[in-house]
């Protein structure tokens, strides 16, 4: 059996020796070659490979904000790091295979052999990138842009432009002055990765930045509306204004 | 001012162990007097307690006398000239002072005073004299344990900055991320394009020997800079490709000035990462290096992006190539960075072969 795969390397001697690599393991057929995480994220919508060999270090967009943007799309994902020691606390926590620059012939085989064996299907793979996204995001935190990706186009959301987060469904919506944003994620974990001081959690469903609140108005016995600069108004729970007042 | 006033704490124990020593005066002077005037007492205290209380600030002012005439540097003779005729000074204004004061408490109903001032006069200049010299004594001592701290302390601190300076030193010279992304790159071409690979190790091997050896020297030459940054370059132009362009502006008169080593390196490894590894679209570095009058100045420009990925220790390679900067050649070199939206740029203004250490 075939597995389709796409190299995302930002530096063509790395991609090349890569595809030279591979050439040792015929049951893996190279799709495509990305330069950077954008078109990664683009070859995935288009190509749908089975596989990506992910490079870490890239600019803009590293490999995990690929993973990040991909969500449920993503492929299995086997990550390529010379020195990132955040990425490698992350991998040996989550137990997932990653490739040290320079590749080594050795390695590269194991690699392959394990992928053999198991089934890219696997639903445990979800569970586990999330938890290593989740882990890498902590490491990291606060993190100061969000990344959202709609159909085909990305978009890279500064934190500061960011107004207010609502939770809806399986997803959440992010708002800033100009747009709205839908992204695969819950709310709980982004309040984990959000700089505690900028942002408060003021109800079940939803965050707000302090920086665009303009006013809190009582709207009836123990329940409030957050009112932003932009005219924009959130419930606050009780437990929430307790939150808020502390804050402020 | 007299160190003692410099803590809140010393300054009211040496007033309260003062203030002691002024009643034991009072009733030695009382009990000296207790023959020629009944109970004297009363009198006594009045006049000797705040007459002497006022001794100890006739006293403090002998340190200024002191660091006039240090026991290290001045001749024996003018020390002893000069103390004696401080303290006999100090006390005759002192003594005066006592006269007066005794004059005003006979004026006052304690008529008995001036005559317990006379009486027991002689005692009273001993007393003065003796305490005077005293404190001539106790300053110098301070001055002696004050000066031994601080050269102490100041030769510590002197050590500690060389010591600071040497270790950025050798961390400019040792480049640890340059040699894992060279190794990688060579590991792929020799699977790519391993025609390639003996040039680029030639270069590499050209840029160690100058970080290991020269980073040591006192001074290089601005040529020496050159040519290591241009190996540099041309081993990650092999890793860029056409992401990077480069581009060098130099004053041919100023290729044999000498400048501080690695002021060059630091720089353009700060655009190589800022400039052109954190951005997709491609890069540049402009190094320009210029003659005026007698200063050198140095203007690198790397293309920036805001919104690429910005690494933690931004501007600590800056930082420390700053104080290098400054330990070698003091305000005579300046640093500067400006920045906007599209471009970052580095002005160091240094002078012309100049050594100022």
């Amino acid at each position: 059996m075939k597995i389709s795969a796409i190299i995302v390397d930002d530096e063509g001697h790395a991609r090349q020796a890569m595809r030279h690599l591979l050439k040792d393991h015929p049951q893996i057929e190279v799709l495509a070659e990305c330069e950077n995480g954008l078109a990664a994220v683009k070859a995935v919508n288009e190509l749908q490979p089975q596989l990506m060999f992910l490079d870490i270090q890239m600019p803009k967009l590293d490999g995990l904000d690929v993973l990040d943007l991909l969500g449920e799309a993503a492929p299995l994902a086997v990550f390529v790091t010379a020195h990132d020691e955040y990425a490698i606390q992350a991998f040996e926590k989550n137990a997932l295979d990653y490739l040290l620059k320079p590749v080594s012939k050795e390695r590269l085989a194991s690699t392959v052999e394990r992928l053999a064996q198991r089934n890219l299907q696997e639903a445990a793979q979800q569970q586990q990138r999330e938890n290593l996204l989740s882990g890498y995001h902590q490491l990291h935190a606060p993190i100061s842009r969000l990344l959202v990706r709609e159909k085909g186009d990305v978009y890279v959301i500064p934190i500061e432009d960011v107004i207010a987060i609502e939770a809806a469904d399986d997803y959440v919506v992010i708002h800033t002055l100009e747009n709205k944003y839908i992204k695969q994620e819950r709310l709980n974990k982004l309040e984990k990765i959000l700089d505690p001081n900028q942002f408060c959690r003021i109800h079940r469903s939803s965050i707000i930045s302090l920086d665009y609140l303009a006013g809190i108005e009582n709207d009836g016995k123990d329940s409030r509306l957050a009112t932003m600069k932009n005219q924009q108004q959130f419930a606050i729970s009780r437990s929430g204004y307790s939150k808020l007042t502390e804050i402020l | 001012m007299h160190p003692v006033f410099s803590s809140g704490r010393y300054f009211a124990a040496s007033i309260l162990f003062w203030l002691s020593i002024c009643f034991l005066f009072a009733l030695l002077t009382a009990e000296l007097a207790k023959s020629s005037i009944a109970a004297p007492y009363l009198e006594s205290f009045s006049l000797v307690v705040p007459w002497y209380f006022l001794l100890l600030f006739f006293c403090f002012s002998n340190i200024y006398v002191c660091r006039r005439v240090p026991l290290g540097s001045s001749s024996f003779l003018r020390v002893l000239v000069f103390q004696w005729l401080s303290a006999g000074l100090t006390t005759g204004l002192w003594l005066g002072l006592g006269y007066l004061w005794a004059g005003e408490l006979s004026h006052t109903g304690l008529e008995q005073t001036r005559e317990l001032f006379i009486n027991t006069l002689t005692v009273h200049w001993i007393i003065g004299g003796s305490i005077y010299l005293l404190w001539v004594l106790i300053h110098y001592l301070y001055i002696k344990a004050a000066g031994s701290e601080g050269i102490n302390s100041d030769h510590l601190r002197q050590e500690l900055l060389v010591r600071d300076i040497e270790l950025k030193a050798v961390k400019a010279a040792v480049h640890p991320h340059f040699m894992y992304n060279s190794l990688n790159m060579l590991a792929n071409l020799s699977l790519s394009a391993p025609e390639k690979i003996h040039g680029i190790c030639v270069q590499m091997s050209d840029f160690l020997r100058y970080s290991v050896n020269y980073s040591k020297r006192e001074r290089v030459t601005v040529a020496d800079e050159l040519s290591h940054v241009e190996n540099y370059l041309s081993v990650e132009r092999e890793r860029f490709g056409d992401h990077m362009q480069v581009k060098f502006c130099v004053d041919e008169s100023i290729r044999d000035c000498n400048i501080m080593p690695l002021i060059l390196f630091p720089l353009v490894e700060n655009a190589v990462k800022h400039g052109i590894d954190s951005q997709l679209e491609q890069g540049y570095i402009h190094i320009n290096l210029q003659s005026d009058g007698n200063k050198i100045q140095i203007s690198i420009v790397n293309s920036y992006d805001p919104q690429g990925r910005k690494d933690k220790n931004t501007g600590l390679g800056l930082e420390a190539l700053g104080k290098r900067l400054n330990a070698y050649y003091g305000d005579a070199a300046t640093l500067l960075t400006e920045k906007d939206d599209k471009a970052f740029e580095v002005k160091i203004s240094l002078p012309k072969g100049m050594l100022v250490q």
